[in-house]
């Protein structure tokens, strides 16, 4: 009696303590070291003085001077600049490809894409070569046509700053824009038309205001893109001595190291962030008339007529100034023994990629280690990912939603302030990770886990749980319904999502600049190390070399995935 | 007096022809159907009455004036008209009241003129109450009733409707059709309207132009086109009707099984010896037994029950007249038969429409 008792009792445990919820709590547990610890230890290192025992000095000296506090003005007005200039960027453009008989569509397409692979620091440096004062070259054609003194653009200034992140930054605002404009149906408009409004008129009367939502999305987007963003910033403000919230981090966390210090700044920028993400949901949610009446009705292309040329000239001018020119220089340095005497033969060299690969001690370890810790960044991003929303999705535990909340936490925190809280969770003893190879890994997986997440639920959500169903009513097991139908409908989508969270990793700057040791350099690491020694020829050949990188797995996403690849909603 | 003229109309989309040599004239206040399947090229021909696609051959004429022809055309917003969309494509970014004096508002009229007429229209659909709502917080069918007001309150002298039901629940729907035809009789706008549903057609026309692949089949009365199809098609597509095919021989009909008299059918003379005739269940009476002492006794012939539906409020029986043929024929709910009894069928030829083959 008394064992029988015993073995009902053990069953009972054993069915209650199944592999889900052991599933359930490990998955939570590393959720919470990824996620929920650094903003912890973030939050309250910045009450912490170097010495041990509570303090307020961190903030007193992180906003204690007027410097400091500059780098905040200059942030708020550079995000404010970059977001308005994002929209009169791509606005035109997603109109006229999306609702218009626009020619070219295709290729405007094509290199929108190519403007959102390209990384920012890549373009920020190529239009040192074509807008630094006097020497770049829009600079050298002006005063060569016009026999002037000195050229006009100066890239190294305010404006500079703002339009080489904005010109980089826009495709964000096109994908929101063309999305929206996508879901208004025709009809809306006819029926303006039909009651005496004219073509222009019922665009700003009806159309416009519909996809206002999405702008203000793809604003607030922009916004905190251009707030948070080092790379560019490094190239361009710094030179310029335009103080900046990131700058000013990098400062705190340069010699001598203020890791207080910098917790205590990024605190107004986490907040700002957070702040301005929810309002965005808010706005996206609230006002999202367009889905709520964008059933029925086809979509016809509006003929625009002689003036859809204006329009295409418009495209090819923005894409010329994000795409065409920049490659072109950068391709021209890259295999130039100077860059600034130009296209000849007698100037044409292999000597840079030669020096890269061959001479240099450390660009071969770089480009080896942003492969391996890419790889292992989206792989483990990705089973993280594939396993909360399986389980969530699927209701298989309760309290499903505290995981996803956090799985998407991360995409809420700048880069940067991530990075510091990684340093001040992982750095010291007992861990004592700083440096290695590990801190960089963990700091990606968490930081792109929101886009392997975002994907692999969609992914999920797309496969009808009667599928499974049907296996175990034939007899089969849960996990042999995962492993022969689940795992084969999920294959093309997670491959996507793995290139997509690859592709991000191996570009990322903010936390591998924070949180790189002596040997884990990462190529964009490495990228910012050659900015100091001012050798152009040797950074183009490794901005060549990066762009060739992103460009293959960007192709094989293409191929595999198909057009939507990047385009469509991985990052929301 | 003539509102609106289409004469010979017809579009091609790449090749491919959506409308045929479509010609029509409504009259001032007359509600016109257009009535088809899906991709008959309804739509488009209301399309090109709206203005929104040009005809690739002949033209529409407004009030004399000419609107459309191949060459030119005058945009939508020239035309005067309204329209109703199948999506009812109310602006989700205005309140009731803003939608509905879009309209007035490009029209210049005073601020008080658009706020007076206004609460006119919207009393007139019964949406006083809900002006200052937005369209996300209102029923389906209050949406359709925004988009009425909204196309009347200009008082258009062409109103035109793309299925401005289809998205509608089924009670919904019967409720609408009378209130359109209402409001269209209320304010005596032209009404040309499109729609795949026969029964909304019937009740609402005052004539139907019956379309099927490009082509007008029959332009006629509600009541006629019921009960005199010309073609094979509009016999079809409206109500439900057993063909029956005969042969002209002498002094009689020949169907399978049976004949009937040629002297009590009309017109037959220029249908060639192969004729179908179209014949509605309803109008077939049923007897247990040959009625006796009758005229027209020649009208009766007997056949035998093969299957049978009961519908609650009638009865549907599939009846072989002898020849291997089926003739369906309804009957009141307490005229009771069963599969394999002989039972007797009035045929009679005025309510037989001849149709060409």
């Amino acid at each position: 009696m008394e064992t029988l008792w015993h073995r009902w009792d053990v069953t009972k445990i054993l069915r209650s303590w199944d592999v889900t919820k052991i599933l359930w709590v490990s998955l939570a547990l590393v959720l919470i070291a990824l996620v929920a610890n650094p903003l912890l230890r973030l939050f309250m290192i910045s009450f912490e003085s170097p010495a041990g025992g509570l303090t307020l000095g961190n903030y007193i000296e992180a906003f204690g001077r007027s410097r400091y506090l500059v780098g905040f003005r200059n942030s708020l007005l550079l995000g404010f600049n970059v977001a308005c200039l994002c929209l009169l960027f791509a606005v035109p453009m997603a109109w006229g490809v999306s609702r218009t008989n626009m020619p070219g569509k295709k290729l405007v397409q094509v290199l929108v894409l190519s403007t959102f692979v390209t990384p920012p620091f890549l373009g920020a440096t190529s239009w040192i070569l074509l807008a630094g004062p006097n020497a770049g070259w829009i600079n050298r054609a002006y005063m060569g046509i016009f026999g002037a003194e000195s050229g006009i653009l100066n890239i190294y200034s305010f404006p500079g700053l703002v339009f080489v992140i904005a010109i980089y930054s826009f495709p964000y605002t096109f994908v929101f824009a063309t999305a929206a404009l996508g879901l208004v149906s025709s009809e809306m408009e006819d029926a303006a038309n039909i009651l005496g409004a004219g073509q222009l008129k019922a665009t700003f009367a009806v159309t416009l205001p519909l996809i206002t939502p999405a702008l203000l999305g793809a604003w607030i987007l922009t916004f905190l893109e251009a707030m948070a963003i080092i790379g560019s910033s490094i190239i361009v403000a710094l030179p310029a001595k335009i103080n900046l919230v990131t700058l000013q981090l990098w400062e705190f966390f340069g010699y001598p190291l203020k890791v207080e210090v910098a917790a205590a700044y990024s605190m107004p920028l986490l907040l700002i962030t957070m702040g301005l993400f929810w309002l965005q949901q808010r706005i996206m949610r609230r006002k999202s008339y367009v889905s709520l009446t964008g059933r029925g009705g086809e979509r016809r292309l509006i003929d625009l007529g002689r003036f859809r040329w204006v329009l295409l000239a418009y495209s090819a001018l923005i894409l010329s100034l994000s795409i065409i020119l920049p490659y072109l220089v950068l391709l021209q340095a890259a295999f130039a023994k100077a860059w600034a005497r130009g296209v000849s033969w007698n100037n044409l060299t292999l000597a840079n990629f030669h020096y890269l690969l061959f001479e240099h001690s450390l660009v071969k370890q770089s480009i080896l280690n942003t492969f391996l810790y890419s790889s292992a960044a989206a792989t483990i991003a990705l089973a993280l990912a594939i396993s909360i929303a399986y389980i969530v999705n699927r209701r298989l535990v309760p309290f499903g939603h505290v995981l996803s909340t956090l799985a998407f936490a991360p995409f809420v925190i700048p880069g940067l302030v991530l990075a510091i809280g990684f340093y001040a969770a992982y750095a010291p003893p007992p861990l004592a990770l700083a440096g290695t190879a590990a801190i960089l890994v963990l700091a990606f997986v968490t930081r792109f886990l929101p886009i392997a997440y975002a994907n692999a639920s969609a992914a999920i959500r797309g496969i009808n749980p009667e599928m499974e169903d049907a296996v175990t009513i034939l007899g089969g097991s849960r996990l042999l319904a995962i492993r022969r139908v689940v795992g084969p409908l999920l294959k093309r989508s997670l491959l996507g999502a793995w290139l997509l969270v690859f592709i991000a990793a191996s570009r990322e700057v903010s936390s591998a600049l924070f949180l790189y040791g002596p040997k884990t350099r990462t190529m964009s690491v490495m990228f910012f190390d050659l900015t100091e020694g001012g050798n152009f020829e040797h950074l183009s050949g490794l901005a060549i070399i990066l762009l060739f990188t992103t460009l293959i797995f960007v192709l094989i996403g293409l191929m595999a995935v198909g057009r939507d690849f990047m385009l469509s909603k991985g990052s929301e | 007096m003539i509102r609106l003229a289409i004469r010979n109309v017809g579009r091609d989309f790449g090749g491919v022809v959506a409308v045929r040599d479509f010609s029509l004239e409504l009259a001032v206040g007359e509600f016109v159907t257009l009535l088809g399947p899906s991709g008959c090229g309804k739509t488009t021909m209301l399309r090109m009455i709206a203005g929104f696609i040009p005809p690739s051959r002949g033209t529409i004429e407004l009030n004399g004036r000419l609107v459309s022809s191949p060459s030119a055309s005058a945009p939508p917003e020239k035309r005067g008209m309204s329209m109703i969309f199948q999506s009812y494509a109310i602006w989700p970014h205005m309140t009731v009241a803003e939608n509905v004096a879009f309209g007035l508002k490009l029209r210049r009229l005073s601020a008080n003129e658009i706020r007076r007429r206004v609460d006119e229209i919207l009393g007139v659909v019964r949406l006083s109450e809900l002006a200052a709502r937005y369209p996300a917080e209102l029923s389906g069918g209050q949406q359709q009733r925004v988009a009425l007001a909204r196309a009347i309150v200009i008082q258009p002298e062409v109103l035109l409707l793309d299925e401005p039901l289809s998205n509608l629940d089924a009670n919904l729907r019967e409720e609408m059709r009378f209130e359109i035809r209402r409001l269209h009789d209320e304010f005596g706008m032209t009404t040309v309207y499109v729609t795949h549903d026969q029964a909304e057609a019937m009740v609402m026309s005052d004539r139907i132009v019956v379309m099927n692949q490009g082509s007008i089949e029959q332009i006629d009365t509600p009541y006629n086109l019921y009960n005199s199809p010309r073609t094979k098609f509009v016999a079809s597509f409206i109500g439900r009707t057993n063909f029956l095919v005969a042969t002209r021989n002498r002094d009689e009909v020949v169907f399978r099984g049976f004949s009937l008299p040629a002297s009590h059918f009309h017109q037959l003379e220029d249908l060639g010896p192969q004729i179908l005739f179209c014949l509605r269940p309803q109008s077939i009476r049923l007897s247990q037994s040959k009625p006796a002492g009758i005229e027209q006794e020649e009208f009766w012939i007997e056949g035998k029950v093969v299957s049978r539906s009961y519908f609650g409020d009638h009865w549907d029986y599939s009846i072989d007249p002898g020849g291997g043929m089926t003739i369906i024929a309804s009957a009141e709910r307490r005229q009771q038969f069963h599969v394999g009894d002989a039972v007797w069928l009035e045929l009679n030829p005025k309510d037989m429409a001849a149709i060409r083959i």
